[in-house]
């Protein structure tokens, strides 16, 4: 009875030290992700339902389903500002992200051959990807600068003001969203090519099969894992686009309150501008409707690419972290 | 490799081999020169004297003798036109913010990595599950909320209002005291800390470690924490020095939210965020070569970096993107 209990003892005591040693060891990264992802969320879903104003909190108010009412009145402010951006951005991104796939993928199979250097081309492709999108603007609004001083316009002696505000301004975005992101997504795509079983391609070979259906049967098959990824991260970043338009703008349109270029751009003019402060409910109102609008556009996607038969093993991989 | 091949197939397959190896160092000569050219007229184009930024946009390198680093000179020293004098202050800004987050976000990540992987508890599962969950919820529902909270806990606690340091200045004979604030700090460098991504880049890493060596370890009387410093730790280096490097170039090259934190509060600007006032199609040329020579700056430690680091960085970032 006695030695029981001594074991007993002993044996919650070394559990509750297990415990309390693993509470100690989680506890501090999950007190950040508790502060600042959980509770923001949560927070941000029950404000969107608010008359709410961070300067004056004691003062707000439940106002049921008013703040999205705003948004789906065409007549309102909220509306006018949002939608127009939201259609910017997405049309925006349709071209933009099928070009940061499929560059990418081009250049990674012209690295995957390891021509001589090929470790010094990798790192150039990839620099721009570590670049912050200030330097970027820096270098091409003066590449692209709309007076002769600008170096594009020089060398073809042209007076195109690139940067004003239009389609070529969104043009010139795409082209510096090219070369800044592309680095990312090719250095994934190129250690799945180099990963693709050599003897698949020599079996393809032997059934006389030409280097297109190489690619199709065998490439696209195998990398298909990768190209989830980049699909789904890319999307997430361009539906969130804020860097480019920010910082690539002519002299006739510095960004104003009135016509932001993207809802990101939106969100954060309305926080910076006090005046707007009370209307924080609102505000929440569009980032919950616009966070709704991601998830249905990735989900859109992963449909789309859901593969009929199982995957193989980095496809499921990438499934358990990123499907749920 | 191929030993078993008949020898006339694998010369033909190896002539194939070696023309599509010419065809892709030809056509990644050309795309890596296109790639690099934005940063060599960055280069450039700070080191030109100011009537050559006005007259010859078309060279790329100022002509020989005229290099200056007067722009370099000048933003260090004192006040160009009148904007980026405070350039070093915003560098410090930057490197403080960066590297504290840095070291916050490994002490914190790597402990909740062992405790997932290493310790058994209840809910431990559950946790994981609601990380992964919380990745797929886009972050911009969060923003205004957490932004909120920036605002009132700041005003409740009055903690907005503490100084770090204050600076006097004397501009054009007009005296002017600006203030360094330590609010912003707080919130520029802990929201950062709640990633999820690099949390499980690690805890991927620790689950390659055989359980056999913690377990014959915790038997021979070993502590966690000393399993945790002296076995764990010394394993994942190569890990770890990932983390540290998408740590680094993440919170050195994020934009949208210390825009958000620092907005009316210019000396607690990142460099970054500094930085985004000069860019744009501004005409104003003559302040062109202060402007590249600043973005040359701000760039030097992730140049450093990635020029150690960079063969590390790509294999890391392949190996484990597939594992996001």
């Amino acid at each position: 009875m006695a030695e029981g209990t001594i074991k007993e003892h002993t044996e919650a005591g070394e559990i509750l030290r297990r415990y309390g040693l693993a509470v100690l060891f989680v506890a501090p990264y999950l007190i950040f992700f508790v502060c600042f992802t959980v509770i923001p969320i949560g927070m941000g879903v029950v404000i969107s339902f608010m008359d709410y104003n961070p300067y004056n909190v004691g003062a707000a108010t439940f106002s049921g389903f008013k703040n999205y009412g705003y948004l789906f009145n065409p007549d309102s402010m909220v509306a006018k500002l949002f939608w127009p951006a939201f259609g910017k951005t997405m049309a925006f991104d349709l071209c933009a992200v099928p070009c940061i796939l499929i560059i990418p993928l081009l250049l990674a199979i012209l690295i995957n051959t390891q021509p001589p250097g090929y470790k010094i081309f990798r790192a150039i492709i990839y620099l721009p990807a570590v670049t912050s999108i200030t330097v970027t603007g820096i270098i091409f609004s003066s590449l692209f600068a709309g007076d002769e001083s600008g170096l594009i316009n020089a060398l073809f002696h042209t007076d195109i003001q690139w940067l004003n505000e239009g389609v070529l301004r969104w043009a010139v975005m795409l082209f510096v969203s090219i070369w800044w992101q592309t680095g990312t997504n090719f250095v994934i795509l190129s250690a799945g090519l180099r990963d693709v079983p050599k003897p698949l391609y020599e079996a393809c070979e032997m059934d006389g099969g030409n280097k297109w259906t190489q690619f199709f049967k065998v490439t696209l098959p195998n990398i298909k894992g990768q190209i989830n990824l980049c699909l789904f991260t890319t999307i997430i970043g361009y539906m969130g686009l804020y860097g480019q338009p920010t910082v690539l703008y002519g002299s006739d349109n510095q960004p104003n309150a009135l016509a932001p270029d993207t809802p990101m751009i939106m969100i954060q003019q309305w926080l910076n501008d006090p005046t707007f402060a009370k209307r924080t409910g609102t505000l929440s109102a569009v980032a919950v409707v616009f966070g709704l609008l991601t998830m249905l556009v990735t989900l859109i996607e992963k449909v789309a690419t859901k593969e009929r038969k199982r995957g193989d093993k980095h496809e499921r991989q990438f499934r358990s972290y990123t499907s749920f | 490799m191929n030993a078993s091949s008949a020898r006339i197939p694998l010369s033909k397959s190896q002539k194939a081999a070696r023309k599509s190896k010419t065809i892709s160092f030809i056509i990644l000569f050309i795309v890596c020169l296109l790639f690099l050219f934005p940063f060599i007229y960055l280069v450039g184009t700070s080191m030109k004297t100011p009537s050559e930024l006005v007259n010859k946009p078309l060279s790329i390198f100022p002509s020989w003798g005229n290099f200056t680093f007067e722009h370099y000179w000048l933003f260090l020293n004192s006040d160009n036109h009148g904007r980026i004098d405070n350039l070093p202050i915003w560098m410090i800004n930057s490197l403080v913010i960066t590297s504290l987050q840095v070291i916050i976000t490994l002490i914190v990540d790597t402990l909740a990595a062992y405790a997932f992987v290493f310790f058994k508890f209840k809910g431990k599962n559950v946790i994981v599950a609601i990380l992964l969950i919380s990745m797929t919820i886009p972050g911009v529902i969060g923003t205004t909320p957490l932004y909120s909270l920036y605002v009132s806990i700041g005003k409740a606690t009055g903690l907005s209002d503490v100084v770090l340091f204050t600076l006097h200045s004397v501009n054009n004979g007009v005296e002017a005291t600006e203030y360094i604030y330590l609010y912003p700090y707080l919130w520029m460098i802990f929201p950062g800390v709640s990633g999820v991504f690099n949390l499980l880049l690690i805890k991927n890493f620790f689950e390659s470690i055989p359980k056999d060596i913690v377990e014959s370890a915790r038997s021979d009387g070993a502590s966690d924490l000393t399993i945790f410093r002296r076995i764990v730790l010394p394993l994942a280096r190569s890990t770890i020095l990932l983390v540290v490097l998408f740590c680094f170039v993440g919170s050195w090259n994020d934009l949208l939210w210390p825009t958000l934190i620092t907005s009316g509060h210019p000396l607690n600007y990142t460099i970054n965020v500094a930085l985004v006032n000069y860019t744009g199609g501004v005409s104003d040329w003559s302040a062109k070569g202060a402007q590249t020579a600043a973005a040359v700056f701000s760039m030097l430690p992730i140049l450093i970096l990635f020029l150690f680091l960079q063969n590390k960085m790509i294999d890391g970032l392949a190996s484990t993107g597939v594992k996001r």
